[in-house]
């Protein structure tokens, strides 16, 4: 892929972008109900693990503090991925193979992959993802440590390569639709499984079930290794195997689509 | 009745016939419990007893929070909501029928065939679970108790249902109905955690509240925590948040059937 054909694209989303921008200020209470839903299911993870820690001192190691800071995290790279690449792609898929609405997005000179599981975004879900840095600057108050400008580099990479990988998930899971038609639970299902498992801190996973989450699933770089890596940094290695991972499952999730949209055939009028 | 009784088998047979949709959400389930077991595995193994509740307790607990939700919830918010808001709710008004009796019948329905479904696999589980992790099996009478306390709690989750449905009546957006329910009972009805974690002020308000019997006060009959002697109490409770919640429901329904305006053909 050329420099032109990036730029090409990212000009195509940012016009994809500002179009929602001004369909969602049209409809503000709308908006506002988003928000309110997004800080509801901070607020629920929050308080989740108040009541916990109300119980005990630490979990797998990792204090309260500790715990928002990678709570934070993780409600960033969760609201990141909902709003960039769940609520209207993803997450509305199944639906529009269905009743075969996505055949005017294939008749567009542009990459399909893109046009359906990328270019529609959900903003309400960046004003969510706000609340978790505020989680971030709580914990670190409360630990009272100075965070490494580098440490923060580090956390930022480890952040953006989760989420190519967890955008790879979502695409490779969702993709099954256009063999299962109605099959509307998938997208939930691809949701569930990376947002679920990256909630905790690695620590909390042993054996089989932690090498599945370096590799197969490999969502422990979405907050936990980030958040490792603000409080006290994480090995290099870290960082070279998040790129190796973003880099497999892109192109494994490019030829899986490839694969799956050949069989779809339209059932529309 | 008849019509209604008819109403029910139509729906019945329209929820049979999305069965994968019911696989999906077993699955959902399934990593749910998977993720919270793992994660209560490393809090037990520093901690013997969290709130009076051993490790295989909440693991069971857990088990059980999905097999209860089948019984108690409902989505009857978001379908009248989307009626009223596609005005689909004009054909139920003008039928001779009573139109709460039909999103009842239709709302039993789809349980039934999800309870058929669902419930005897996630026995299954509970059952399988108790012997790995050699927990005192789920006696039948607790279990049946937990399950006619879940049915009671169904009815009051329709009832909330038709309360939060019926606001459609006054706004456009209906979507954030099953989001609203979703983090209220998280936190409020113990599906997230057992209400015993809760700081006991704290606690004390919530088991007031008429949630805790949706999912939280069933799995305590069931695991054996609570017994007959407790459901008299339990069910007068709950019989005076029916009331108040149906009064309200009922109070919105009327201002909102007054206000609609269907419009097109």
């Amino acid at each position: 892929m050329n420099h032109s054909v990036i730029k090409r694209y990212i000009k195509l989303y940012l016009h994809f972008f500002r179009f929602t921008i001004i369909q969602k200020t049209q409809y503000r209470f709308s908006f506002f109900i988003e928000i309110f839903i997004e800080l509801g299911y901070l607020l629920w993870t929050i308080v989740f693990f108040s009541v916990v820690y109300s119980n005990i001192n630490a979990i797998a190691g990792w204090t309260y503090d500790e715990m928002l800071i990678l709570v934070g995290l993780s409600m960033i790279f969760g609201q990141l991925l909902i709003g960039l690449f769940y609520v209207w792609n993803h997450r509305v898929l199944p639906e529009r193979i269905k009743d075969a609405s996505i055949d005017f997005t294939l008749l567009k000179p542009i990459n399909n992959m893109f046009a359906l599981t990328a270019a529609n975004t959900y903003p309400g879900s960046f004003i969510a993802a706000i609340a978790g840095i505020v989680l971030i600057a709580r914990g670190l108050v409360g630990l009272n440590i100075v965070i490494q400008p580098l440490n923060v580099i580090v956390a930022l990479v480890l952040l953006i390569n989760s989420l190519i990988v967890g955008y790879a998930i979502f695409t490779i899971i969702t993709s099954f639709a256009f063999k299962f038609i109605n099959a509307s639970f998938l997208p939930d299902i691809a949701n569930d499984l990376v947002n679920q498992f990256s909630g905790y801190p690695a620590s909390v996973y042993k054996g089989v079930v932690k090498i599945l989450l370096f590799s197969i699933l490999p969502v422990l770089y979405a907050a936990s290794f980030p958040a490792e890596s603000l409080i006290r940094g994480v090995p290099f290695y870290h960082v070279v195997w998040s790129f190796v991972l973003a880099v497999v499952f892109l192109l494994l999730a490019k030829e899986i689509w490839d694969r799956m949209i050949k069989l779809y055939s339209s059932a529309s009028s | 009745m008849t019509k209604y009784v008819s109403i029910f088998k139509k729906n019945l047979a329209t929820s049979l016939e999305y069965r994968s949709n019911l696989v999906g959400m077993i699955l959902l389930e399934i990593i749910g419990i998977s993720s919270i077991s793992l994660l209560w595995i490393s809090v037990y193994k520093d901690n013997g007893q969290i709130a009076g509740y051993e490790f295989k307790d909440i693991i069971l607990y857990y088990l059980l929070v999905p097999a209860i939700g089948i019984v108690t919830e409902s989505s009857t918010a978001q379908i009248l909501g989307d009626q009223i808001k596609d005005g689909i709710l004009s054909i139920k008004l003008i039928k001779p029928v009573n139109v709460w009796s039909t999103y009842l019948a239709q709302a039993f329905a789809s349980k039934l065939s999800s309870i058929s479904i669902i419930v005897p696999f996630y026995l299954f589980i509970v059952i399988l679970a108790s012997l790995i992790l050699k927990i005192k099996p789920v006696g039948a009478t607790e279990l049946l108790l937990g399950f006619f306390i879940a049915i009671c709690a169904f009815i009051f989750a329709f009832l909330l249902d038709m309360a939060v449905g019926s606001l459609a009546f006054f706004m456009d957006e209906v979507w954030w109905f099953r989001h609203l329910k979703s983090f209220t009972f998280g936190i409020l009805a113990g599906v997230t955690f057992p209400l015993t974690f809760m700081p006991e002020g704290i606690r004390n308000i919530v088991l007031l509240l008429p949630f805790k019997f949706l999912y939280f006060t069933p799995i305590q009959y069931a695991l054996g925590e609570r017994t007959l002697s407790n459901l008299f109490a339990d069910l007068t409770l709950l019989g005076f948040w029916m009331l108040v919640t149906g009064v309200i429901a009922g109070i919105i329904w009327e201002k909102g059937v007054k206000k609609y305006e269907s419009f097109g053909n």
